[in-house]
């Protein structure tokens, strides 16, 4: 089952090292593979490498596209999601 | 016998061994390799990271609670270590170019580094610090030298190295490492701000000792003078054995002014607050009886892509939650551009007279009022003072509260909870201010002198040039009377006049003010104490007549050496 969708990032930092960390905690839980890039770049990077997240520079008030492919890519996608709308737990 | 001077960030003497750390810049041997080791080099690199790893998560462990910073920096490192990603590539390289698994690891390292060093954001650029870092814990373990992560100390020992990773030393044995002496850094760079958090000796910008000392050595570090001795002779260790007794005595003393008010011997109150720049050293503050922290050194919070408020916010709120009834004093960033995350890097001639503080603050209003904001919205928990620094002329300061009033009416349509009462302030460290106090005086809320600066713009000297140092004279005359300009007029304008410079933790200089008027101060929070005691053993009717003879002299020697004899009941041994 292959998933995408865009998400937009609210919190202050963007794709910081602590969001990166928080990130890579939960995608690296699932067994789809994932890809993020920026939404307006074709680039993409395994979502389950800090390094490549840290290297898209994604920052405050951008938007990811998040793609996912495996038999948990549901489950990947809705905690990618839920953990982008709860700004990386941020508070 | 070697004297190396350097920049002491951390108080305290320690005479032991020394044990130099692995090398920063290590050469990793370009090793090819048999087809058929390819399978053997993967093993070895993934006993490595598993090892590594497991060292990481032991740091962690072993943090303090509190301990936020090293925490999330090991925490990232962890992540790195584990990536599936770096591990992808390297393999691809064992198998593609025939290397090592070391050599594999440094190749595939360097494109990382050239693609972070390349990125807009200065926050991200810096990320391939903690890239070397995990680099050399990894190799290290690879060849078989220890590097990174604590050191391995067998006893008690001074740690020399050309530097150290803020992982590094927040996680060290504190029964085995009793001082560091490192070549590169200052005041503020990580390695300082942590070993005084973690109050260990430490004497950074040594440039060369690193290459002069070999593990064995005898070694002295005096952190309180920022001298490192090498194989000192007999003469020099008893010296500074006797040296570490009196300091420890004296510390044990200082520990027991902290209950007491601060007032002189006849009765004259006087408010001692703490300066700091991260939210760990509150509680240092609190601990060491600061009434309040009279200098919030905001700039600490701009290590990021953006201003940003919300960690502002908290943090603010967070250190008024410490506080509880006691006051903080923010100062408003006192950034250059350069500094500045996402700020421009062209560079100026000058920097230091350039556009920096309320210059780039007025420039990027947005930015400015964002932090105001935060600090704005932390003031509903607490007593919080606003203070702008660098202002040089009444526009700058009218300008800068027109913006401040923006944000108020701002808050207020949006129902957000804030104290309409909170004071803005001013530092008064240009000349031209002082000069004009009166004027200043009757549009701001508080001063706070800050004579680091004051000093150096009014005697025309950078005091960190080795040349002309000598000219950064506190007691100078000029100084005197620009300093008492301030006060008078704080007087006559019914405001707050406290002094936040290093000048005033030095008790003959904070007796020489408090003479010319001040009662009110705010120091490094180990600094407290110390002036406590100095004041408490005083009176108001000396200090008076002690600053009215200073005013006589015509040069700082003559002020100082007068200074020295007369109080000589408050120059601790040396420190």
């Amino acid at each position: 089952m292959e998933l995408e969708e865009t998400l937009e990032l609210k919190n202050k930092y963007g794709l910081h090292a602590r969001a990166s960390t928080t990130l890579v905690a939960v995608t690296m839980k699932f067994r789809s593979q994932i890809h993020i890039s920026r939404s307006e770049d074709s680039q993409e990077v395994d979502g389950k490498s800090i390094l490549g997240i840290l290297t898209l520079g994604v920052e405050k008030g951008m938007s990811i596209r998040v793609r996912v492919r495996g038999d948990d890519a549901d489950e990947a996608l809705r905690a990618i999601r839920a953990l982008v709308e709860a700004n990386f737990h941020e508070d | 016998m070697l004297v190396k001077e350097g920049t002491p960030v951390s108080p305290g003497i320690v005479i032991a061994e020394a044990v130099v750390l692995g090398l920063d810049e290590q050469r990793v041997p370009l090793r090819q390799i048999g087809r058929g080791e390819v399978d053997t080099e993967l093993r070895r690199l993934d006993r490595a990271v598993a090892q590594a790893g497991r060292e990481i998560e032991e740091e962690i462990g072993n943090l303090a609670a509190g301990f936020e910073l090293p925490r999330q920096i090991l925490g990232v490192h962890r992540d790195m270590i584990r990536d599936p990603a770096l591990r992808a590539a390297v393999e691809k390289t064992v198998r593609g170019d025939h290397l090592s698994a070391e050599s594999a690891l440094a190749r595939v390292m360097e494109g990382y580094y050239r693609r972070f060093e390349e990125m807009d954001s200065n926050y991200i650029a810096e990320r391939s610090l903690d890239l070397r870092d995990i680099e050399r814990r990894i190799v290290g373990i690879l060849i078989g030298k220890r590097h990174g992560g604590a050191p391995q100390v067998a006893k008690p020992s001074v740690i020399i190295a050309r530097n150290l990773a803020p992982g590094e030393t927040a996680t060290l044995d504190r029964e085995k490492v009793l001082a560091f002496a490192i070549d590169v850094g200052g005041r503020t760079s990580h390695t300082a701000i942590l070993a005084r958090a973690l109050q260990i000796p430490a004497v950074v910008g040594l440039e060369t000792i690193s290459g002069a000392v070999r593990t064995g050595d005898l070694v002295i570090v005096d952190g309180y003078r920022g001298k490192v001795i090498v194989q000192p002779d007999k003469k020099t260790v008893e010296e500074y054995r006797s040296r570490a007794v009196s300091h420890r005595q004296h510390y044990q003393l200082l520990l027991k002014e902290i209950p007491f008010p601060t007032e002189t011997v006849d009765g004259y109150e006087l408010a001692v607050a703490a300066n700091i720049e991260l939210p760990e050293e509150i509680h240092s503050a609190v601990e060491w009886g600061a009434a309040g922290i009279g200098l919030y050194r905001s700039e600490f919070l701009f290590d990021g892509a953006d201003l940003d408020e919300e960690k502002h916010y908290r943090t603010y709120r967070g250190a008024l939650k410490t506080l509880r009834d006691r006051f903080m004093v923010v100062r408003t960033m006192d950034l250059g551009g350069d500094k500045l995350p996402g700020g421009s890097r062209a560079s100026e001639v000058n920097p230091f007279l350039g556009c920096r503080a309320i210059r780039l603050s007025l420039e990027q209003p947005d930015l400015f009022k964002a932090q105001v904001r935060a600090i704005l919205r932390a003031s509903a928990h607490g007593t919080v003072r606003l203070m702008l620094p660098m202002v040089s002329n009444l526009d700058e300061l009218r300008s800068a509260r027109d913006l401040i009033r923006q944000v108020e009416d701002d808050l207020r349509r949006r129902g957000i909870e804030f104290d309409p009462e909170v004071k803005v302030g001013i530092m008064v460290e240009v000349p031209s201010v002082a000069l004009m106090a009166d004027q200043f005086a009757r549009e701001v809320d508080f001063f706070s002198i800050g004579t680091n600066d004051l000093i150096q713009y009014a005697l025309a000297v950078d005091r960190v040039n080795e040349r002309v140092g000598h000219l950064y004279q506190p007691t100078h005359p000029a100084i005197l009377r620009l300093i008492r300009m301030v006060i008078d007029a704080g007087k006559r304008n019914r405001i707050d006049v406290s002094c936040c410079g290093e000048m005033v933790s030095e008790p003959i200089y904070a007796i020489l003010f408090m003479g010319l008027g001040l009662r009110s101060f705010s120091v490094s929070p180990i600094a407290i104490p110390t002036l406590k005691r100095a004041f408490r053993q005083i009176s108001m009717k000396e200090a008076v007549d002690i600053a009215q003879t200073c005013m006589q002299f015509e040069s700082a020697r003559e002020s100082r050496r007068y200074l020295e004899s007369r109080l000589a009941y408050c120059i601790p041994g040396d420190s």
